[in-house]
This record gives C-alpha cells, structure tokens and sequence, in this order.
C-alpha cells in the first residue's frame, strides 16, 4: 500500500475547519474519515499481481557510453492499471529515470525504456521491479515488488584506444623497413623480389639469381607470430586508487591497447588476470574475436586485498608458453614487490622469456617529492623521496636481471607500455 | 477471483505470493510489537482521560478522607444539585454561566483582581476559610482576628437564614470581625469573633463568609448543626461550582479571556487545534514520503584507498619519531641522485666523484656540498628546515647551468 499527495492535501482541509471551530475533534474526524476513504481506495486498486513483466536488457555496453534497458509491462488483469513502474538499478549503472507513469487498459502492454550511462565497470546488477497501482480514488493504492533479475556487464572503456593508430602507424613503418633489413634476431624471411635501385648488395641471393634471368634480393621482415602474453595483477596494490580509479584499470587500459597492438602486428595474445590465483583468462584466442573476448573476460575483475602468489602466476606462465615468449605484468613496482617475491619469481622466467613490466606509478607521489611548505611537508616529502628512491633501486635490480621496467601514470602507462613493445620489437628481442 | 491468469512465455506474473499470505507474513512478524504497543496506548489513554475516583487534596470533592469534602457534594448531588469541582477560575466561569453557587473551597494564592472578579459573581459566593489577605478585598467591612476555638456549642444569635436553620456549632474557630454599621450578619460570634458572615450585595445573592473549612469537611459534616449550615449555604441553587484552585491558576471569573499561567503561557484554541489538524496531516505526509517504492538497490563499493597513502603515513610516522636523521637521509639522497643524473654520472659514482663533479660545475667549495650532501644529520626542525633550502638552491643551481 502507498499514499498520493491527494491524500495529504484531502488531510490538510482540516487544518482550516479545525481552525474555523477553534477544536480539534472535527479535524480528528476528518482525519478519520480520510483514514477510511485511503483504506477503501487501496482495497479497491487493481491487484498488482495481475501486471506481467520482462526485462529485456543488452548483455554489455563499454564504460561512459550510453546504453538502455527495456522493462516490458502487461495487463493481465480485466481492469485499466494506472500507476507507476520502477526499474531499479545499481546506482553506477546510471539508470537515473527509473520511474515510469503506468495506463493501461485490460490485456494491453507497454515498453519502458530507461537510459543508462554506467559510471563504473564490472557486472551491473538490476535491482527488483516496483509496481505501484491507484486506486479509483487516486488517494492510495497497492504496490509490489516483483524480482526481476538482470546483469549488464559495462566493458572498460578503453580509452587508450586513441593510441592506437600513432602505434599502428609506427608498427608499419617497422613492417616497411624490413624490406631492406638484414637478416638478424627478430626478423625472419619474407620473400624474394626482384632487385631495384637502393637495395643493399648484401640482400641478393644469388641461387636465386641463378635460377632466373634478373637480380634478386631476400626481404625480411620482422618476426610474426610470436607470443605476448599479459599478465594483470588483481592483488593488494591493484586496489589502491590513484586518481579516481584503482590501479587495476589503468591497467587494464594498458592491457587492451597491446592486445590491440600485437594481434595487429600477427602476435598471439594471452590474457591472464592473477593475484593468488587465476581470475581471467584469455588464451587462443585471435582475429576480429580476441578484443571482445578479452574486454568481457577483464570487466568483472575486482582488485582483490590479498597478497599476490608470483611463484603460482610464474608457473601458470610457463604452463602456458612453450617458446620464448614476452610476458607482459601489469602492476605496480615498489619496495612492496621485494617482500612478494616478484623479484625470486621473475628471475628464472626472465632467462626463458623476456619479461617487461609495466608499472602504473601514482603521480601524486612526485608531486609530494617538491612539497616545502611547514616541517609536516618536508617530513612527507622525505617519505616520498625515500619511496622513489626505494622504486628506482627495484627497478634497477629488476633491470639487472634482464627484465624491461617501463613506468608512468595512469594515463600514460598504456601509450608507454605499447611504445616499450615496439622498441622490443624494433630490437628484436621477442 | 476464480480466474486464474499465467504468464505469457519468458513473463513474470507477480512475485509468486498473494496478498492473504503477504498480510499474515507481516501479521506474525509485527504482532508482538502490536500487541505491545496497543497495550502501551491504552494505558496512556486510560492514565490520561479516566479521572481517579478519589484523590487526597483537601476539601477537594473526591476525597473521601476526614479532610475532604466528598459527603457534602454527595449530599447535595442528592438533593438534584449539580456539584461540579474546576481548578481555574475562567473554567469556573464557564460552568457557573451567569448564575449558580460558587464555592471557594481553596486556593494557593489568589489576587486583587481575581478577588475582584469573583465579587462580580451575581449568584451566592461561598468562601471557606479565606486566607487574611484576602478578607478586605472580599468586603471593606471584614478583618482578621487571632482565631479562637470556642469550648461547646456556640449558638447562632444573627439573622442569617443559614445560621438560624444551624441553631449552634461546636468546636468551631472563629475569625471574622465585622466593622459595625456594614450590611453584615455575623454569626456564631466567639469572644468578637464571628464563624460565619452572610455579607448581602443589592439585587444579588449574598457573600457567605465561613471562616472555619470543618464545617464542610467529610470528618466535622455532622458535628452539631455544620451540616445544615453547610447545606443551607452550598445548596441554594441547582448548580454549584467548587473551585479547588490550581497552583498555577492566575485566570480571571469572567468572559473570553485569553490569559495564561504564570508558568505556560496558554495557547489560543484556535492555534491548539489547528496544531492537532497539522499533526495530522504531518503523519500523513510521513506515510506517503516514507513509503519507499521498491527497496534499495546496493552497490557492492570498492576500496577507497589512496595509493600515496603509505608514503603520506610514513611521513607522519617520521615525524612523530622527530627522525630528521633519517628524513634529511632521504631528502639528501634524492637530491644527491637528481644531480648525479643531471651531471651525466652512473647511479653508482662514489661520493667524492658526486661532491667534485658538482663543485667542478658550480665552483663551490666541495667541502661545503659534502658536508650539504653527505654531513651530519640537522639538530633541530630549524636545521631541517635550512638544509632543505640549501639542497633545493644547489639543485637549481645546476640544473639552470
């Protein structure tokens, strides 16, 4: 049951009689009698047990784009409805107008459309349906609430995307170059064309030569199919925010535009979310069918608040790869990751593969570093440096041990990841 | 309804209850706080509205002690009188409608202009045991005297209807004295002083004065002739009015007033009953603003840490401690390894590589940046605070050369 405004304003006119009659009984009685017409008028409102409905709600939608979900509502019942319908979401969902007018006349239906824009990844689950229906009085009337369950799954949003075709670009220029590049690691054979001015001498191959009436020249070009494998840390620093939004999605940000990347340069992509176990994983995978694979395996990850298991996530790395392979870890660098044992881990795998880290830093911690106000600054801003420099000789050992450490905020660390892929790739070292 | 409706295909029709069941679910789970809460109510209400049978207020008309007054208002509830106890003077005033007996049994204290207003009284004003003060604003011609208590019975010897039907009292205090010439009857006189004085007013009913209350109280009512003087003066008219006062009673006997207590200031009944009806509608306005429509929806939240929260708490961990050994370490260890990279050294120079490299480019004396960048930790938060500045201007120093 449920109250309109009717009813308080019906109410309200025994605040003058009350007054005209300097007495509180007739504005008692009133009440009294407002009381009855209320309980009459619920009574008397259709049965909402009588609506049918159905959602019917698009499976994903990627982050900050606008989507909407569709309740469906049928008079099943041999009297006119007239009310209210709510469409209950998560509030990140984004579903604000939720609240739909109700008028239907017997057996007729009606399609409720609510738009949403989700303002945080991950599953999204639907709340219960709310029906609400007048009774003929439109003082009161019977409501319900009908569960109705739904989940979207809002993708990340990938907004690193905007770097992709810079990259791409740069990735062609690679391709073009190996015409004329020598044979070396990380470059394999192309094919034979015939020779034209410019080419170097060395490139002919002269059994080829042999064989037909003009000059030809090997090309090469850099080494395809390759595997990439990209390792995204759910652990204890993937919840810490940095910003507004955890480390985890900068990291899955970074993720996307290098699965992008390499399966557009011909790369095989692994995609394998881990903190003390495996969370997400994407393997064999490629074509048109890897980007949206990937985007719905990595939506529902939540950071979780354990310690990460490096010498489990090295194993499952190795299950998985049988050649040389470049292993991708998103995650974070720190005296922290001394203590997890990323540093044991990673050094047996470095000699197998070669291993780039990508480390999402906090740019608030180099603003910290120049802070010189009162004493209570320069103590943080001692605490900062002390953790950069802690950082740096992380990094340093890691770089020691053969493995790639690229860092930057969190804008920044998709775009650098990327770029540290194709100098890799430029070098041949995959 | 016998029609059963389904479900169309991949519909929801209802939650699967019905209303009956919903009802009976919220019945059980609220009854106890029902049943509580109705008996609660009722106990109020009944504490409220049922007036006590008897009470133990003196001279008050339910109390049945030998102090009260509840036999002679039962007595004359008898003869058809309509006895009727108020606590103000302006409810008095109502109940008395221009005519009937007032009775003033007591009082704590009562004013000139309320003495005053009782006097306009048309009907029979009965006053029993008035306190002195208020004796000369009742009639100019009474006064006090030291209260006598006569030994045996006092005959009446006056005038007065009333004393004539008593013919005697006996054990009775008199402290009236009447002015001679005044249009008094003083009755009952002991040594000069008088027990009771009718006072006649011009074309209305007398003023009767009774300076001792046991002649109305349940314990004296039948000592010798009290009861019919009591009688005789209480049950002229069909109604009498018996006014116990209030302690905060300052109302006057007349019309329409709108005076307050001294202690609450009283409201107009208009504003009391227009503040019911807005009651009301508030409570209605609460039910149609509180009933929610549908429950909700949760959002499981994610953690809302900080990622520079560590570095910010150890900072303040560092301060705490007063570590400025270990603050100025880092500070100079930082500023030590910005400079080795500006000047195009590996991070691992040695110290006397670092303090020469810098001095061979800003000309200073490397004793001096080796005692900045490697000395002694500073004393005081003062020091601290110096030696900062002095990291801060000699890595301007280089990165501007």
């Amino acid at each position: 049951m449920f109250l309109t405004w009717r009813a308080v304003v019906l109410t309200a006119v025994g605040v003058p009689i009350a007054i005209a009659a300097s007495s509180a009984l007739p504005a008692v009685m009133w009440f009294a009698l407002v009381v009855i017409a209320v309980g009459i008028d619920a009574a008397a409102a259709p049965s909402p047990r009588l609506v049918a409905t159905r959602r019917e709600t698009p499976t994903s939608v990627r982050l900050t784009e606008a989507t909407a979900t569709t309740l469906l509502v049928r008079n099943m019942g041999s009297r006119r409805m007239r009310g209210w319908a709510r469409d209950a979401w998560q509030p990140s969902a984004g579903a604000d107008a939720a609240r739909h007018r109700l008028d239907l006349a017997p057996g007729d239906g009606v399609r409720l459309r609510t738009p949403m824009r989700p303002t945080r990844r991950g599953d999204r689950q639907a709340g219960p349906v709310t029906l609400r229906l007048l009774g003929p009085l439109s003082l009161a009337g019977r409501q319900l609430t009908v569960p109705l369950p739904a989940t979207l799954r809002v993708l990340p949003e990938f907004a690193s995307r905007k770097h992709l075709p810079s990259r791409m670009a740069r990735l062609r220029e690679l391709d073009g170059r190996s015409a004329v590049q020598q044979r070396g690691p990380g470059s394999e054979f192309d094919s034979l064309r015939e020779y034209v001015i410019g080419d170097d001498v060395r490139a002919i191959d002269w059994r080829a030569t042999a064989r037909r009436n003009e000059v030809v020249v090997r090309t090469w070009r850099p080494e395809r199919d390759r595997q990439v494998l990209i390792l995204i840390d759910t652990a204890r620093s993937a919840a810490a925010r940095i910003g507004e939004t955890p480390r985890l999605d900068a990291a899955i940000e970074a993720a996307l535009l290098l699965s992008a990347l390499a399966s557009k340069a011909g790369d095989r992509v692994h995609v394998v979310a881990f903190d003390r176990a495996v969370r997400a994983r994407v393997s064999g995978v490629s074509g048109a069918a890897l980007m949206p694979a990937i985007a719905d395996r990595v939506a529902p990850l939540e950071p979780r608040l354990v310690e990460p298991d490096w010498t489990a996530a090295a194993g499952v790395v190795r299950e998985m790869l049988g050649q040389r392979a470049l292993v991708v870890l998103l995650t974070d660098v720190g005296p922290g990751s001394v203590d997890s044992g990323l540093l044991r881990a990673l050094a047996p795998l470095a000699r197998d593969h070669q291993v780039l880290i990508g480390a999402v830093d906090d740019p608030e911690i180099a603003a910290l570093v120049t802070e010189r106000g009162d004493t209570v600054e320069l103590y943080t801003a001692a605490a900062a440096t002390r953790f950069e420099l802690e950082r740096d000789a992380v990094a340093e050992r890691l770089r020691r041990r053969g493995v790639e450490v690229v860092s930057s905020d969190p804008d920044g660390i998709a775009p650098a990841v990327a770029d540290a892929y194709l100098a890799l790739k430029a070098a041949g070292k995959l | 309804m016998s029609r059963t409706v389904t479900a169309p295909e991949g519909w929801t029709l209802g939650d699967g209850s019905t209303a009956g069941k919903v009802a009976s679910a919220r019945w059980s789970r609220v009854r106890w706080l029902a049943i509580v809460l109705t008996l609660v109510v009722v106990g109020v209400l009944v504490a409220t509205f049922a007036r006590p049978s008897s009470n133990s207020v003196p001279l008050s008309i339910d109390n049945t002690g030998s102090d009260g007054a509840r036999a002679v208002a039962q007595i004359l509830r008898g003869q058809g009188v309509d006895v009727q106890e108020v606590s103000t003077l302006s409810e008095a005033y109502r109940a008395l409608d221009g005519g009937g007996t007032l009775a003033l049994a007591s009082y704590v204290f009562l004013d000139d202009d309320q003495v005053a207003s009782i006097a306009t009284h048309p009907g029979d004003v009965v006053w029993i045991e008035p306190a002195p003060y208020v004796l000369s604003g009742i009639d100019p011609a009474l006064s006090a005297s030291v209260p006598t208590v006569s030994e045996g019975p006092v005959p009446a010897r006056c005038a007065a209807p009333a004393a004539q039907s008593a013919v005697s009292l006996t054990d009775v205090r008199a402290s009236l004295q009447v002015s001679a010439g005044a249009p008094a009857e003083a009755c009952f006189v002991t040594d000069g002083s008088a027990t009771y004085v009718e006072l006649s007013r011009d074309g209305e009913r007398p003023v009767h004065v009774l300076a001792d209350a046991g002649v109305v109280t349940n314990g004296s009512l039948a000592v010798d002739g009290a009861a019919a003087l009591a009688l005789h003066v209480l049950g002229h008219d069909s109604r009498l009015v018996w006014y116990v006062g209030d302690d905060a009673d300052d109302t006057l006997l007349s019309a329409d007033q709108t005076g307050s207590t001294y202690l609450t200031p009283r409201a107009p009944e208009w504003l009391t009953a227009g503040m019911i009806a807005l009651l009301l509608v508030a409570l209605v306005a609460a039910f149609h603003q509180g009933r929610r429509m549908g429950p909700l929806v949760t959002e499981p939240l994610p953690v809302i840490v900080r990622a520079s929260e560590a570095t910010r708490g150890r900072g303040r961990l560092y301060r705490r401690g007063k570590a400025r050994g270990h603050a100025a370490a880092a500070l100079r260890a930082g500023a030590a390894s910005r400079l080795a990279a500006r000047l195009s050294l590996s991070r691992h120079s040695q110290r006397a590589a670092v303090v020469s490299a810098i001095a061979l480019h800003t000309r200073r004396d490397p004793g001096s940046i080796d005692s900045l960048l490697y000395g002694p930790p500073p004393a005081d938060d003062a020091a601290f605070m110096r030696l900062v500045a002095e990291l801060d201007a000699l890595e301007s120093e280089v990165s501007a050369s």
